[in-house]
């Protein structure tokens, strides 16, 4: 998958995966994020006490 | 007569020096009380391993009771997963569904792990996955660190445990200085407003089952990592199975952290704990938790920069793992500087956010270092 790291030495890995780490991290927890807006959304009762997923 | 004094003809220098940082461990557990419930088994597991013959480990040909454990519960990662179970059953969710925002601190405050990987390996880690094992010390997570250990450096799962629980206890030493040197003083009396939102139950009891799905798919070999963790949460939060919860949260943890903590003992044998590679794991590990307080810093900064309402920089601290503490220490920075400010929900939501980022950053090192080193 990342053959064009093959001959690289460890560090050039390294500050590859951080690079690669990082940015992973924030876009999963983007999604976490995300997936609570949605559900809260849906979710949460509003005045009349329906839910904007019984509706 | 040489049989009656065979303790003392095993006996080395590295052995006793072993038994005295096993007592040390013991000291700063009961002392210090510094994560008491690890470092004391820890600390009488070293003792255990290191008496002449190590009999608890290995006699005359058949395994001790020592390595029967660690054969069970740490070759198979079953300890460490059980303590997921535990732990997801104690997390309450719920401030980060106020404040999902502060889920992007939790995610900067994870930029130690990766830092700390490449300053393992320019200090002399053996290789790629050495050096990820250090600087998963910096989820200031002790079972994520064990199980990536497990799988990357089982040698150095010893020092890397230590380290992990050492440093957690050592959060109000370790990131005040580097908050402070980081931010000015009209920034950390900046206030942040909260508002309590009712979260409807139904998105507690997604929750879990939609992180385990999504983690699963972005990152498949993280799954016995988040999967217990929300598997301990989802029996937290269902509402009926209160009991289970309850075991979970107090006997399924005490018995697996006595357990696992006596077992991380077993690896720390003199011949592989008293070597130079146990003073890179200890920096390492320190160099992971500032890099962490710093990344969190900085991205709040970084986000201040568009805000209109301004985020307290030192709430990005608190996106590390190690909860409550950090969220603790954020807010008496604060009120320190101003003492009618209260920043201790968004510091909470932060790190409830740190906990989810580690273990997912964890879950991406498990699936990225294999494909890399090849």
């Amino acid at each position: 998958m990342f053959d064009f790291l093959a001959g690289a030495s460890d560090v050039t890995k390294s500050l590859f995966l951080m690079v690669v780490g990082v940015l992973g991290t924030h876009a999963t927890l983007l999604l976490f994020f995300i997936m609570i807006k949605v559900l809260l959304k849906v979710f949460t009762r509003n005045a009349d006490g329906s839910t904007n997923a019984e509706q | 007569m040489d049989k009656l004094l065979v303790g003392f003809y095993n006996m080395d220098l590295g052995q006793i020096i072993m038994i005295l940082i096993g007592g040390l461990l013991i000291y700063l557990a009961i002392k210090k009380e510094y994560e008491p419930m690890l470092l004391l088994p820890i600390g009488f597991g070293t003792i255990l391993v290191n008496l002449p013959l190590a009999a608890v480990l290995d006699y005359e040909g058949a395994p001790g009771v020592l390595k029967i454990l660690f054969d069970a519960g740490i070759q198979t990662e079953l300890f460490p997963v059980l303590i997921f179970v535990a732990v997801g059953a104690m997390i309450d969710f719920t401030p980060l569904f106020v404040n999902p925002t502060m889920l992007f601190f939790g995610a900067a405050a994870q930029f130690g792990i990766f830092a700390t990987i490449v300053v393992a390996l320019l200090f002399g880690a053996d290789d790629l996955k050495v050096a990820s094992a250090i600087g998963i010390i910096g989820a200031a997570d002790g079972p994520t660190a064990i199980f990536v250990a497990t799988k990357f450096a089982q040698k150095y799962l010893g020092p890397i445990t230590v380290a992990a629980y050492s440093y957690m206890s050592l959060v109000p030493i370790v990131q005040p200085p580097v908050v402070k040197l980081l931010t000015t003083k009209e920034e950390r009396m900046i206030r942040m407003e909260y508002t309590d939102v009712k979260v409807p139950k139904m998105v507690k009891i997604l929750f879990p089952i939609l992180i385990t799905i999504i983690a699963g798919i972005i990152a498949p070999i993280s799954v016995p990592l988040v999967g217990f963790l929300m598997f301990g949460n989802l029996i937290r939060e269902c509402g009926v199975l209160e009991r289970l919860s309850q075991s979970a949260q107090n006997e399924l943890a005490n018995l697996a952290t006595i357990l696992l903590g006596i077992t991380i003992g077993s690896t720390m044998r003199a011949q592989d704990f008293l070597q130079p590679m146990t003073l890179v794991i200890l920096l390492g590990g320190l160099a992971a938790f500032i890099f962490d307080t710093a990344g969190g810093v900085l991205f709040a900064k970084f986000l201040n920069l568009f805000l209109k309402k301004k985020v307290n920089p030192m709430v990005g601290a608190a996106g590390i793992s190690a909860f409550p503490m950090s969220a603790r220490v954020i807010q008496r920075m604060a009120q320190k500087e101003d003492p009618s400010n209260f920043i201790l929900m968004q510091a909470v939501s932060a790190n409830v956010a740190g906990q989810l980022g580690s273990i997912i950053a964890g879950g991406l090192i498990l699936a990225l270092v294999p494909l890399l080193v090849g």
